[in-house]
């Protein structure tokens, strides 16, 4: 289980000083004009949960990613990996988790399968079984044949492969996926997303950004939005259909006036050629369907039309598509 | 493998590492057959004389050449992979900051060592081939203190410049300037101290070129050689009221050893604790 709690992280605008809690005193040096990376960010993945961490490019996602798995730290607030705090309780921490960056990065001479037993002795696994692991790990990404051959010399996608299989070092209960599929090719894709639903399955706790709307829209059980550094909503999938923007498109059999009165003394409705749309997303379809019936109409078609993820996110940033 | 034993011998497999010190050892080569060739017809030194001269000699190349080993070192166990982000794929294990600067500087430590030791035993070789002698043991192990400490020193600089320059270029940019000044501007300027100070055959002109030393890390080999050899230059230049009169002695040299093995590095791991 992840937890974000009041997490902010503030850059000082002269890089020689150290960052300052925004909510501490003045010190030299320090311009207070500086918007925060990330302001007071709570957030909580739960075991078995994929959280989509959506925002527009500098919102502050790979910030709150790279503060969680230890490789940043939080000007304020904490952040806590299965109950131990990343900064004070690092061994802990970092012993359950996994982390692939939006950009991986791993020393170039090395040959993949040295530097993936290298990161386990981090962890305190070594000999022959390791070694096997490692193997199989770079077999179940793709990078089969590979072992030998220098990082430096594999592709962006390679790389992203192969971040893969260092996350996955430790068997992670809490993951952390920056634009996991970003540069991936298509068996890629397939892999990752199979690879999630099965950890999900297995109770592993993740939290996954991405840039791909449709993909966060699929995998994740909640979204998070994060604007400006903010965490401005956090929505199930349930939510979401019931969104604001999602709307009834019914067709029945010999539409006239009285289903558009009927279905206007539902909510605001609108004829698209023989369909009606209604835009009342709290509205039970069920009902909807039974009311028509009894009033003598046939339902030939019904459906929940919900707003997509994009446009639902554009809508709350408070800007067009 | 373990991580620490990896990281050593990351040190020792890099490819600059090894062409300074194989530049070394063949300047160390070139320097010593000159001299016995000019040196030996004019009968100028006797056996020992001869042996703390070619020590001397080789030290002063040494000297100049080990803060390349430094630099390229901690540049390639520490600020490359600070600088290009590769150290954060460490930082993700279990394992704190702190571990992973004092592991990685501990591997330079004792890579530096082993690499040094080796070229002063090719050193050695030399010097039993070119003059029949081998050179004395004290005075060898005076160097290696001087020279591990020197590069040591840089070392650490490059990973105090790790935390305060985020690219490579830059850090090793500086390393370069920081390099030029240490090692060749600050020689110029001690001559110029001691002279402007009544020379180098007085007590006050001797005594603020050591200090000029102290302050300078390429500068320690030769104040543990003077200390070894009884004397400046090769015991050329003895201070009238002793080496302790004008600041050389085991106190000093332990604190000066130390300070540089030691603060540079400690500074980088502070930074390391509180910074991105």
């Amino acid at each position: 289980m992840l937890r974000f709690a009041g997490v902010s992280k503030r850059y000082p605008a002269n890089r020689w000083l150290p960052a300052r809690d925004p909510g501490g005193p003045a010190a030299w040096g320090h311009r207070e004009d500086q918007r925060p990376a990330l302001d007071g960010l709570d957030l909580e993945v739960r075991n078995g949960e994929i959280v989509g961490l959506v925002g527009l490019n500098g919102a502050g996602k790979t910030t709150a990613i790279r503060i969680a798995v230890g490789v940043s730290l939080p000007t304020r607030g904490s952040v806590s990996v299965d109950g131990h705090d990343i900064v004070e309780e690092k061994i802990e921490a970092a012993s359950t988790l996994g982390w692939v960056p939006e950009f991986p990065n791993f020393e170039p001479q090395a040959g993949a399968l040295d530097l993936l037993q290298y990161f386990a002795g981090y962890h305190g696994m070594a000999g022959a079984p390791t070694r096997e692991w490692c193997i199989s790990l770079l077999k179940q990404v793709g990078l089969e044949g590979r072992e030998r051959d220098r990082v430096g010399t594999f592709s962006q996608g390679m790389k992203k492969r192969f971040a893969m299989a260092a996350a996955l070092l430790n068997r992670p209960k809490n993951l952390f996926l920056d634009e996991l599929l970003n540069g991936l090719d298509p068996q890629g894709i397939r892999f990752s997303r199979n690879l999630l639903l099965s950890l999900r399955q297995q109770g592993c706790a993740i939290l996954l950004s991405s840039h791909i709307l449709t993909e966060i829209e699929q995998l994740s059980d909640r979204i998070a939005f994060v604007h400006q550094g903010k965490l401005i909503k956090t929505i199930s999938h349930e939510e979401l259909e019931k969104a604001p923007g999602s709307r009834l498109r019914i067709r029945v059999t010999s539409p006239d006036q009285g289903a558009l009165e009927y279905l206007r003394s539902v909510g605001p409705t609108e004829t698209d050629g023989p369909t009606f749309v209604l835009a009342a997303p709290q509205v039970d379809p069920a009902e909807v369907n039974a009311q028509l019936v009894r009033r003598g109409y046939r339902v030939v078609d019904l459906h929940t039309e919900r707003e997509d993820l994009e446009a639902y996110f554009f809508r709350l940033i408070g800007e067009d598509t | 493998m373990n991580s620490f034993v990896y990281d050593v011998l990351r040190v020792l497999r890099n490819r600059g590492v090894l062409l300074v010190m194989l530049l070394t050892t063949l300047l160390s080569f070139v320097a010593l057959t000159i001299f016995v060739a000019v040196a030996r017809p004019l009968s100028a030194f006797q056996v020992n004389a001869d042996q703390t001269i070619v020590v001397l000699i080789m030290g002063m190349i040494y000297a100049f050449f080990v803060p390349i080993l430094g630099i390229q070192s901690g540049y390639s166990t520490y600020a490359r992979d600070r600088a290009t982000g590769v150290l954060e794929s460490v930082m993700v294990r279990p394992v704190t900051r702190e571990r992973i600067i004092l592991s990685r500087y501990l591997a330079v430590v004792i890579a530096s060592a082993l690499a040094i030791a080796v070229a002063l035993g090719l050193l050695d070789l030399i010097s039993v081939f070119e003059t029949g002698y081998a050179l004395p043991t004290l005075q060898l192990v005076g160097l290696f203190l001087g020279l591990l400490v020197e590069s040591v020193a840089f070392a650490g600089l490059l990973f105090l410049l790790a935390h305060l320059l985020r690219s490579p270029g830059a850090i090793m940019g500086s390393a370069v300037v920081v390099f030029v000044l240490i090692d060749i501007v600050w020689f110029f300027l001690l001559l110029f101290v001691g002279v402007f100070f009544g020379g180098l055959s007085t007590t006050s002109g001797l005594s603020r070129v050591v200090g000029l030393e102290y302050v300078d890390p390429s500068g320690f080999p030769l104040l543990v050689m003077a200390f070894v050899q009884g004397g400046l230059f090769g015991g050329l230049i003895q201070p009238p009221g002793g080496l302790g009169s004008i600041g050389i002695s085991v106190p000093f040299l332990v604190v000066a050893g130390l300070f540089w093995s030691i603060v540079p590095f400690l500074l980088a791991l502070w930074l390391a604790r509180t910074r991105d």
